[in-house]
């Protein structure tokens, strides 16, 4: 059976090529983690932001060339920038212009019953919103993005190392809030714990 | 791609591990909401790349080698499309630059009067404003104009600086809301009186337009409108700036979110004001004969086929809790079937949910009558 790699590879080449269903391919395995990849950088609007990204790669998309996981990178990259230019062009409007109407658009009224482990996926993205900017980017284009550190590096404009070392304070902060502890049937905090890039 | 959480996390704490799995879930049903307006995006702006056949040909192959830039690379193989001359095909894409800058340039109303006016008596069915009283040839120095004909927040390629760090003015292109202009020039503000708006109606852009804070009267104000999923900015409406400076220009009826803007180009610009439009639901009951099956009917307007409605039931500490969600049809409808013994008495409704086109939108609640 071909791995979700190369499905995805293969949604990639027929995408590319103006294939319809190679495209939704991609979209619905993509969307949902640009989704709460968008809501841990806090972004006011995840869903409009990942529209204007997967605009901005639909109309590039002809000109890509390369493998799923560059496509991955090259579509949080572009996702990423569109958050940071939503929040500034949110920034400048007045304080009364404020989008109200996005009250309706917060994942408070979305379908998130299905619970894993006794963590919703609400609650798993505000714990990695908690923690400092850096390091909850780290977090999240490491896990759930899926890329590696060097491209994280990459995409955050830091060294490699610097994202080690964020991505160990996020993971240490994360591995002691009490709902992690209490996933892991740990009432206390531990002194040690392995992280991801302890493994690498 | 692995939907499962990286390799490593199986050696991590277990906390972390189920956290992580937990990020990387199957998608929930409101994550998909737009994948009919994702599709119909796809229809409207992709181009197939050249080669794209022989790519598809082998799909197993192996990816290239990493690029050490984030965009992808220009295609050589793009001229394929064109198998025209060289030189021909310079000099058409001179003649369409040429054409295209005018066009451009005219839209934005920058050109002396009389090519402005020439430009809106040929081109004003695609919205070149006539020249008016505010319109003035652009001064060398102006460089803080942002323009609709830039594609603001879209640069033509995939940035390549992904170094950047949020906050850094350096940093990709000139975003939608980017505000108007320096100190001692035009200011232009623009709000709406509120950012929902029922879908099929219309609203009312307010501006002001001052000067070193001095109110200024007698310039003609453009609306521009972009809506969603969307590249292109239209011109909508002028109005001339009031004793206060004050302006208000009535947006086209809407039936899906949009930005608008108040362009005086070359001048000043304001900040994007976003209108999210709510589409109307309505949930109808239908009790079967004997009360047992109870049947609700829920139809739409302005949402789309593919679009998801949640069935929720009013808990006892009143919040709204998910029972189950259906994907509209093509005409916008679709039906619930519930138990009337089950929710006997209990208050539902059905939530649409938000897409890109359009905001969350709850049906009036009804109650579900007991079986008789």
């Amino acid at each position: 059976m071909a791995s979700e790699t190369s499905v995805l590879e293969d949604a990639l080449a027929r995408a590319s090529a103006g294939d319809e269903a190679g495209f939704l391919a991609l979209w619905r395995a993509l969307q949902p983690r640009l989704l709460r990849f968008l809501r841990v950088i806090g972004c006011s609007d995840p869903d409009d932001v990942a529209s204007e990204t997967w605009l901005q790669v639909v109309r590039d998309l002809h000109r890509f060339s390369g493998g799923e996981e560059d496509f991955r990178r090259w579509l949080f990259t572009i996702g990423r920038h569109r958050a940071i230019d939503a929040a500034r062009a949110r920034s400048r409007r007045p304080a009364d212009q404020m989008i109200s109407g996005l009250d309706i658009l917060a994942d408070d009224q979305m379908v998130e019953d299905q619970v894993l482990d006794g963590m919703s996926i609400r609650s798993a993205i505000a714990l990695l919103a908690g923690l400092s900017r850096d390091q909850a980017e780290a977090v999240a284009l490491r896990v759930i993005a899926g890329l590696d550190t060097p491209d994280v590096a990459v995409i955050l404009g830091k060294s490699t190392g610097a994202v080690r070392v964020a991505l160990h304070r996020g993971l240490k902060t994360l591995a002691n809030d009490p709902s992690v502890r209490a996933l892991a049937g740990r009432p206390r905090p531990e002194a040690s714990f392995r992280t991801l890039e302890e493994v690498d | 791609m692995n939907s499962d959480p990286p390799e490593e996390t199986g050696h991590l704490d277990p906390g972390l591990d189920k956290l992580f799995r937990t990020l990387t879930a199957p998608p929930v049903p409101g994550e998909l909401a737009g994948q009919q307006d994702a599709l119909t995006m796809f229809r409207e702006h992709a181009r197939p790349a050249a080669g794209a056949a022989e790519r598809i040909a082998r799909p197993g192959r192996a990816a290239r080698p990493r690029r050490s830039a984030i965009g992808p690379p220009r295609s050589a193989a793009r001229s394929a499309w064109w198998p025209i001359p060289s030189g021909v095909r310079m000099a058409a894409a001179a003649i369409l630059a040429f054409g295209a800058g005018l066009a451009v340039a005219a839209y934005l109303a920058v050109l002396p009067t009389p090519v402005q006016q020439l430009a809106h008596d040929v081109f004003k069915f695609v919205g070149v404003p006539a020249a008016g009283p505010s319109h003035r040839a652009p001064s060398p120095g102006s460089s803080n104009h942002v323009g609709p004909g830039r594609s603001p927040g879209h640069s033509a390629r995939p940035s390549k600086s992904p170094s950047k760090k949020p906050g850094s003015s350096a940093h990709a292109s000139p975003s939608p809301s980017a505000s108007s202009s320096a100190a001692g020039q035009e200011q232009l503000s623009a709000t709406a009186a509120s950012n929902q708006i029922a879908a099929g109606s219309a609203t009312v852009i307010d501006g002001q337009l001052t000067k070193s804070g001095q109110a200024v009267q007698g310039v003609t104000v453009t609306l521009i409108e972009r809506r969603a999923l969307q590249l292109s900015w239209h011109v909508v409406g002028t109005a001339l700036t009031g004793p206060a400076g004050n302006v208000a220009v009535t947006t086209p009826v809407l039936t899906t979110n949009a930005v608008f803007r108040l362009v005086i180009p070359g001048t000043a610009d304001s900040a994007g004001v976003r209108i999210i439009v709510i589409p109307p639901v309505s949930l109808t009951l239908t009790t079967g004969t004997d009360g047992l099956v109870d049947h609700l009917v829920v139809s739409t307007q302005f949402a789309r086929a593919g679009n998801i409605v949640v069935l929720q039931v009013e808990s006892a500490s009143g919040s709204w809790q998910s029972l189950r969600e259906h994907v509209l049809d093509a005409s916008g409808m679709t039906r619930f079937t519930v138990s009337g013994t089950r929710l006997a008495n209990e208050m539902v409704r059905v939530l649409l949910l938000a897409t890109a086109r359009h905001g969350a939108s709850p049906s009036t609640p009804v109650t579900i009558p007991a079986p008789s």
